[in-house]
């Protein structure tokens, strides 16, 4: 078979793994932590789900990997139904659970090594395969170092490693970034497009929605058990087309300002007050923010597109308040 | 929008000592509600438990050997708070990364440790006080029940949870204080002279126990419970316990002081 | 650079291999797992196993040829059963304190073959303090073993018996802090209350006629009768309880591991 033989069978042979939940219910005694979710994620997908934390979302991908059983509704992935055979959920799905890796007296590239392994893997393909991924992620000298004395955001990446030197049809990140500095994160990022690219889907759980706004094709938004808002990051934030977003410093221990009119709405977290107007109204509401600045009631301001923030916000009420 | 601000005295106000003894208090309380009922359930079950096991591994004994058994029951009962339960819940905490944060609030450090050790001690109190009940019902023996006795069990109790304390804090690595505290009780509660005069052991081993805190718990509650006994000198015991503590708290400190 | 022959397969071709492999993978898990710990590990079973020898001695002044021997095939017995009804469940209630229960239980082996190779770890680790209890029985108190093959059987089910029950209760109880206590519960009842270390006869009526239907007794008659000439009987009765009792774990296990909250 030629390579371009494979590629277009790997293609057709991929078009068949979609992940399907279909109506899924989760109830813990009176509480219904998942209510009637339906979601769909192609192979080469990177599909997200935002959500506050307590929305249920690894609830959602334990009940995936057979870690919980659903209470009603159904789970598959292509002809498989994963809810009646959990043991072919574990197969065919990778997972990056939300807590550290227990890791400690393994080195770097134990871990890595033998999860593909159990995961599977053939052993020279899987060292072959380690050592390009953990040199993409920039952790290949940590590689004879135990994973005690790794910092969080390197334990991350290696537990990332770990989930996807293997990678299944589809592989599950729970809050993959969590700990991770900024320069490493797009390395992440950059890793989890490339497992895409090479046939598997992508689910993704986080609730930093900044970073889910770049890096995912799609998306869900979970509040309260039920999906609020659903599509791709522009499509999601449509309702916001045709606004701005003005983003106030405000000094600290000043008080709310008086928002003019054509404030359409205003959220402020600490110093940092979110104002969102109409595209007409820009003019005017760069002069309202010099004139605070003048004041001396704000140091700076600065005006952007609206992000996903913004519905994320609306959507869920949840400002990112009290919460790490 | 309203930020929440800690008013921060001075901590060597003994007012907001206490304000901050009690609110840990209460906090530790709260946390340890599983502990209480499951704890207090299983130390009275284990209390009395221990008094009934040395029965059958002796066979028969004399009414002397009786009394000194049924006399040492209550050391063995505290030491399994001090010991094992002090240490797991400690590292209890380590493991469910709650340790950072506890400590990381704003109450004076001895303070919220104060309260846990008292937590601690109480919870050891019941255990203790029904294993010597069924103990002496069991074997059918008269105890001399003086006011010493109170001071002694309290004291000991408070010394016990103070080593576990330290030693919960001191080891960094969770399944290390899990392997100790699991050799503590075995080796320890077994082989100890608490239920058997000290005298019956080589002198080597006798030498370890007089440096050890356990045998001293014995002596010190025996003096409390029966009238001429106890041989050796009760004070020289008090002052070892003393000595125990003293260290337990200076190990503790020294840890929890220390960044990391 | 990736290539479609690390994607994951879907059925195991031949699901005998697999099950090796995976139990192999697994056992490798583990072992590297708990690599920080095995000095003191080792440190601990050894002072355990001979301490328990040595201080009951110290405790009972008198001890005669036969109640040494009684003694020190105590001390295996017990170490034995230990591993399984209490060093197993404690493995997996600390997987779940660190959090790492979810991924390991994720991971696409067999449930028996996870569960196999921490048994099998557990195992290993107790060989220690077995050896140092019969180099201390045989040093101080001049016991001799005269050990016949049915120390095989002997030594299977007890040790397949007491970690099926472990491991089902570990994974049973969703509270770790729960199965901790329940095992140290355990310990107490094992050491204290049943008759492995001492004759049944001196335990009261009614708990030496539990003890007839529970396993420990007869594992440990299985053990001592192993290990010694005439110190025990072992008897067909006691074989049969403790087969029954071992295909019983066997199918709770099953069943407990299956189950999904």
């Amino acid at each position: 078979m030629t390579l371009t033989e494979a590629r277009v069978e790997t293609a057709s042979a991929h078009s068949r793994w979609v992940f399907r939940v279909e109506e899924l219910v989760k109830v813990y005694g009176s509480n219904s932590v998942n209510d009637g979710i339906t979601l769909e994620v192609r192979p080469g997908e990177v599909y997200g789900l935002l959500g506050p934390n307590g929305a249920g979302k690894s609830t959602l991908v334990k009940q995936v990997m057979g870690l919980l059983k659903p209470t009603r509704g159904s789970i598959t992935l292509g002809p498989h139904d994963l809810v009646d055979s959990p043991a072919t959920a574990r197969r065919l799905c990778s997972y990056l659970p939300q807590a550290q890796m227990p890791i400690d007296s393994f080195k770097v590239n134990e871990a890595v090594e033998i999860a593909g392994v159990i995961r599977g893997g053939k052993a020279p393909d899987v060292r072959r395969r380690s050592v390009a991924l953990l040199k993409a992620l920039h952790i290949e000298e940590w590689g004879e170092v135990y994973g005690a004395r790794l910092s969080g955001g390197v334990r991350r990446l290696v537990g990332f490693a770990m989930a996807t030197v293997c990678p299944g049809r589809i592989v599950f990140l729970d809050e993959p970034t969590n700990d991770v500095d900024p320069m490493r994160r797009r390395l992440l990022w950059e890793q989890v497009r490339r497992v895409a690219d090479e046939g598997s889907a992508v689910f993704l759980v986080t609730h930093n929605v900044l970073e889910a706004e770049n890096s995912v094709d799609r998306l869900a938004v979970i509040d309260g058990g039920h999906i609020v808002a659903e599509g791709t990051p522009s499509s999601v934030k449509a309702e916001f087309r045709g606004r701005m977003r003005l983003i106030v410093m405000m000094i600290p221990g000043t008080p709310d300002p008086v928002l003019p009119a054509f404030v359409r709405s205003s959220t402020r977290v600490a110093n940092r007050l979110v104002v969102l107007i109409n595209e007409p109204d820009v003019a005017a509401s760069i002069v309202w923010a010099q004139r605070l600045t003048a004041q001396g009631l704000a140091e700076e301001y600065a005006l952007g597109a609206t992000s996903l923030e913004d519905a994320y916000i609306r959507l869920t009420g949840d400002t990112g308040q009290g919460t790490t | 929008m309203t930020a929440t601000t800690f008013d921060l005295r001075a901590p060597s106000e003994f007012g907001s000592w206490l304000d901050g003894y009690t609110s840990m208090l209460r906090f530790e309380i709260r946390n340890l509600r599983t502990y209480l009922t499951v704890g207090l359930a299983i130390q009275i079950l284990l209390g009395a438990g221990m008094a009934l096991m040395y029965g059958f591994y002796f066979g028969d004994v004399d009414s002397v050997q009786r009394t000194f058994l049924v006399t040492g029951i209550p050391t063995l009962a505290l030491v399994p708070i001090g010991f094992v339960m002090v240490p797991n819940a400690i590292m209890e905490h380590k493991l469910r990364d709650t340790y950072d944060y506890v400590w990381s609030l704003p109450v004076p450090r001895s303070g919220s440790a104060m309260a846990s050790a008292t937590i601690f001690t109480c919870l050891a109190l019941p255990g203790a006080a029904v294993a010597l009940l069924i103990a002496s019902l069991s074997y059918d023996v008269d105890l001399r029940v003086s006011w010493a006795a109170v001071p002694a069990v309290l004291f000991t109790s408070a010394i016990a949870t103070s080593v576990g304390y330290a030693v919960g804090h001191a080891v960094p690595e969770p399944r290390v204080i899990s392997l100790i505290t699991n050799v503590v009780m075995f080796l320890v509660l077994l082989f100890s002279p608490i239920v058997v005069a000290i005298d019956q052991f080589p002198d080597w081993w006798a030498a370890v126990h007089k440096v050890l805190p356990f045998w001293h718990m014995s002596v010190v509650i025996r003096a409390g419970l029966t009238e001429r006994m106890v041989s050796s000198s009760v004070t020289a015991s008090y002052g070892a316990l003393m000595a125990w503590g003293v260290a337990a708290w200076l190990v503790a400190a020294w840890v929890v002081g220390r960044r990391h | 650079m990736m290539d479609g022959a690390l994607m994951v397969e879907l059925a195991p071709t031949r699901p005998g291999a697999h099950w090796l492999r995976s139990y192999g993978a697994m056992l490798r898990w583990e072992v590297v797992g708990s690599r920080l710990l095995y000095p003191l590990l080792l440190v601990s079973q050894v002072l355990v196993g001979a301490g328990f020898v040595v201080g009951f001695g110290l405790l009972i002044p008198e001890l005669d040829r036969a109640a040494a021997q009684y003694l020190s095939t105590g001390a295996v017995v017990m170490s034995l059963i230990l591993v399984g009804l209490v060093v197993t469940p404690q493995l997996v209630a600390q997987q779940k304190m660190q959090g790492s229960y979810d991924y390991v239980w994720s991971m696409p082996v067999p449930r028996s073959a996870a569960s196999l190779a921490t048994t099998t770890l557990a195992a290993v680790v107790a060989i220690p303090g077995i050896v140092a209890a019969m180099l201390v029985a045989s040093w101080r108190y001049d016991v001799s073993l005269a050990i016949d093959p049915t120390v095989v059987p002997a030594f299977a089910l007890t040790l397949a018996c007491g970690s099926l029950i472990g491991s089902a209760i570990g994974h049973a109880l969703d509270q770790p802090q729960v199965t901790m206590l329940v095992t140290q519960l355990g310990i107490f009842f094992i050491v204290g209350f049943s008759p492995v270390s001492f004759p049944a006869d001196r335990l009261p009526g009614w708990l030496a006629t539990l003890h007839e239907y529970l396993p420990m007794h007869h594992m440990a008659l299985a053990v001592r009768s192993s290990l010694t000439d005439g110190l025990v009987v072992m008897t067909p009765r006691s074989w049969m309880i403790l087969s029954l009792w071992t295909g019983a774990a066997a199918l709770f296990t099953a069943v407990v591991l299956v189950r999904r909250r």
